[in-house]
């Protein structure tokens, strides 16, 4: 009888706590391996890269920036700074803080030294640095 | 019961058989003795230690390929390396003796590669040691005895491992309770004892120089770069941030041997925070520094350090150039090094007395030059705790952007220069960029050790430099679009190979510097090409793969937006 509870209360139970768990597995191999964030952000996120890593990476654990703007930030990147875009097309036309290349001129982010990344993956970038660094 | 013990038993036989044909095999390989290793060059066909002989020149004497034939190099074979995860670099200089080879990859894994059918790589063994993440790097083996010796980082380690199986013999933790060490230079076997030098200094460690037992894995002396309080140099340290406990001063590179002297010449790296001079006011001995030592006890002979109170990363980590040459009509023995700061310093090489520190770089912008006498930049001055050599450079926190010249990256850096004894010249890969920091005083404070940020501000280019060790004059240099973080090869053939991060292998007349050969894999390079013969043909190998800062230094190359990234053993013939 204990068992077939168990198994019930686990049938019924909320999947959301698996959900999220995929999403910050895969939010967690994209920054620590394909987007390569740690390379500049620390592999802890406290802000600790490569002392060699271009610009100066904040400490993500201390970041202030709520999803959206974790999001626009890892799309658009950083004007004026070394923080890359990872939308490889953030810059074709104004969607990132209304500018385009031509406006930016060098202050254009660069391209990430690993790849770019879809809104799928943006998303799951952003989303593990909520739930893995922000306040932590 | 009976049938499945026999079945056992021929299986066991059968299992021998292998085995036994496996170790004859194997059995051929004669023991590297220290002998053998201080007569390197009497093996034109092996590659026997990093630098391929203990004077580092990154010669050899093969010349099947020539300047003749070069144009009809093809690829040979490939063979798959890695692959644990993205974004790896290779930098390992692959040893090769009697037709077996030994690379190194980013996870300190240990490859020993059969390579006598000139048709194929087959991997023998791996030895993974299990790093728990990677360093910035891993150079390469070496072999001692019947001992293939690595280094792996995360934690700090030497280990040996039997050149016919694959098994560790003997495995010693060298971390001494600093988790951030990093173990990044090929060790380099003298005698009885295996030399290691120690890195990752810029994330604020105190490096060192160690020699362990060669049999047992022992540790016999270990030294400091940084000098405790009390200790001779201590007193340029005049912080009150204890900054000697992580002042770094990194050996990531394998130094080099004179045997005739029994002394052990290794460059040291950048004090730390690199780009911070105010954390640790001094001249912040024995950084940035080619420092001799007796490799039998671990005592400093001499000493010369570059740049005092460096706030550049021009770290002097790479090697040092062991040269026998005519200077006014004497036979002389030197040690020469294109140093990351601009400079073709070329020394005495009983002492350490300067010979000479010519320009091989354009628009050095840190000093107005270095006394010919001295060694020492003409603006050093010795009443100062924070240097200004000649006041454009150094950042401050009154005016803390600078533009750097050579960038931070040198010139020369640890992708080696190679000297060829056939022409007398130094053949010396450089950055031609500049590139711009930010001082950051806090940063240090907070545990972040680079003190600045740094930023690429113009496409990163490459100058090959050939210069005159002896004259310190530059002959010749050819400009190529594209960073190289590789290393120079030259040989008896009269070429000189080296490759870029765009992919390109090339391969040049050591006279005319004329491009004679070329191939691109589309894989960047960021290790040191390397040459050997097995079954009387020659072979060109190198590997690919490239690092996050490699890869960021295509920050202005629009064209390789798109490339990739695999790391992979290449291997050329004719």
């Amino acid at each position: 009888m204990y068992y077939l509870l168990l198994l019930a209360a686990i049938a019924l139970a909320p999947t959301s706590g698996m959900v999220g768990a995929q999403d910050r597995s895969f939010g967690d191999r994209l920054y620590h391996e394909k987007a390569d964030c740690q390379f500049c952000h620390g592999i802890d996120g406290d802000g600790r890269g490569d002392p060699r890593s271009p610009g100066k990476a904040p400490d993500l654990r201390a970041t202030k920036l709520d999803r959206e703007q974790l999001i626009e930030v890892v799309r658009c990147g950083r004007p004026g700074s070394q923080m890359p875009h990872f939308d490889k097309y953030a810059y074709e036309g104004k969607e990132c803080y209304g500018l385009s290349a031509a406006e930016l001129g060098q202050q254009i982010p660069p391209d990430p030294h690993s790849t770019s990344l879809t809104m799928r993956e943006v998303e799951a970038v952003a989303d593990f640095i909520l739930a893995t660094y922000k306040g932590k | 019961m009976m049938k499945s013990r026999a079945l056992c038993a021929m299986f066991a036989g059968a299992s021998a058989l292998v085995l036994g044909a496996a170790m004859a095999s194997s059995a051929l390989a004669a023991d590297v003795t220290p002998d053998r290793l201080a007569n390197a060059d009497k093996e034109p066909h092996n590659w026997l230690m990093n630098h391929r002989t203990y004077d580092a020149q990154r010669y050899s004497p093969l010349e099947k390929i020539n300047k003749v034939n070069v144009k009809n190099l093809k690829l040979a074979y490939a063979v798959a390396i890695g692959g644990t995860s993205a974004n790896e670099n290779l930098q390992s200089t692959p040893l090769v003796e009697d037709g077996f080879m030994y690379i190194v990859d980013q996870w300190g894994v240990l490859y020993k590669i059969d390579v006598r059918s000139g048709d194929m790589g087959r991997i023998v063994w791996r030895m993974d040691p299990g790093q728990e993440k990677v360093p910035l790097s891993n150079r390469g083996a070496a072999l001692w005895g019947n001992l293939v010796i690595t280094v792996a980082s995360y934690p700090a380690r030497i280990i040996a491992t039997d050149k016919d199986n694959g098994k560790i013999v003997w495995e010693t933790n060298v971390a001494d309770g600093q988790a951030d060490l990093q173990m990044t230079a090929a060790v380099l076997p003298v005698k009885d004892k295996i030399i290691v030098g120690a890195a990752g200094g810029d994330r604020g460690v105190r490096d060192f120089i160690a020699a362990l037992d060669a049999k047992t894995g022992k540790v016999a002396w270990r030294k400091y770069v940084i000098p405790a309080p009390g200790e001779p140099g201590s007193e340029t340290w005049k912080d009150k941030n204890n900054a000697w406990q992580t002042g770094g001063g990194a050996m990531w590179i394998t130094g080099s041997y004179d045997v005739a002297t029994n002394q052990v010449i290794w460059g040291t790296g950048n004090p730390v925070p690199m780009f911070d001079p105010t954390y640790r006011p001094g001249d912040n001995l024995y950084t940035n520094s080619m420092i001799s030592w007796n490799p039998d006890t671990g005592q400093m002979n001499w000493y010369f350090q570059y740049i005092a109170g460096d706030m550049w990363d021009y770290d002097e980590a790479h090697t040092h150039i062991l040269v026998d040459g005519q200077m006014d009509g004497q036979a002389r023995k030197l040690i020469t090094h294109s140093a990351r700061n601009g400079f073709l310093y070329t020394f005495e090489r009983s002492n350490g007395q300067t010979i000479l520190a010519k320009p091989y770089v354009e628009n050095i912008n840190w000093t107005a030059g270095i006394d010919q006498k001295t060694g020492k930049p003409v603006d050093y001055d010795p009443n100062k705790d924070i240097q200004t050599y000649n006041g454009k450079m150094n950042q401050t926190p009154e005016s803390p952007t600078k533009k750097l010249c050579p960038s931070m990256s040198g010139g020369n850096n640890y992708w080696p220069a190679s000297f060829s004894p056939k022409t007398k010249l130094l053949y010396i890969p450089a950055n031609a960029s500049c590139n711009e920091v930010t001082l950051d005083t806090d940063a240090a404070k907070k545990g972040n050790w680079f003190g600045a940020a740094f930023k690429h501000i113009e496409r990163n280019e490459t100058d090959l430099v050939v210069a005159d060790p002896f004259t310190g004059e530059v002959k010749k240099k050819v400009r190529v679009p594209y960073p190289n973080n590789s290393g120079a090869l030259t040989t008896a053939g009269g070429l000189v190979f080296t490759g870029f991060t765009d992919g390109s292998l090339m391969a040049y007349d050591d006279a005319t510097m004329e491009e004679l050969w070329k191939i691109n894999v589309g894989t960047g390079f960021q290790a040191p090409p390397m040459t050997f013969e097995v079954n009387g043909k020659q072979y060109i190998a190198i590997l690919s793969g490239m690092s996050a800062i490699s890869k960021a230094r295509h920050a202005f190359t629009p064209e390789l937006r798109e490339q990739r990234n695999q790391t992979m053993l290449f291997v050329f013939g004719l």
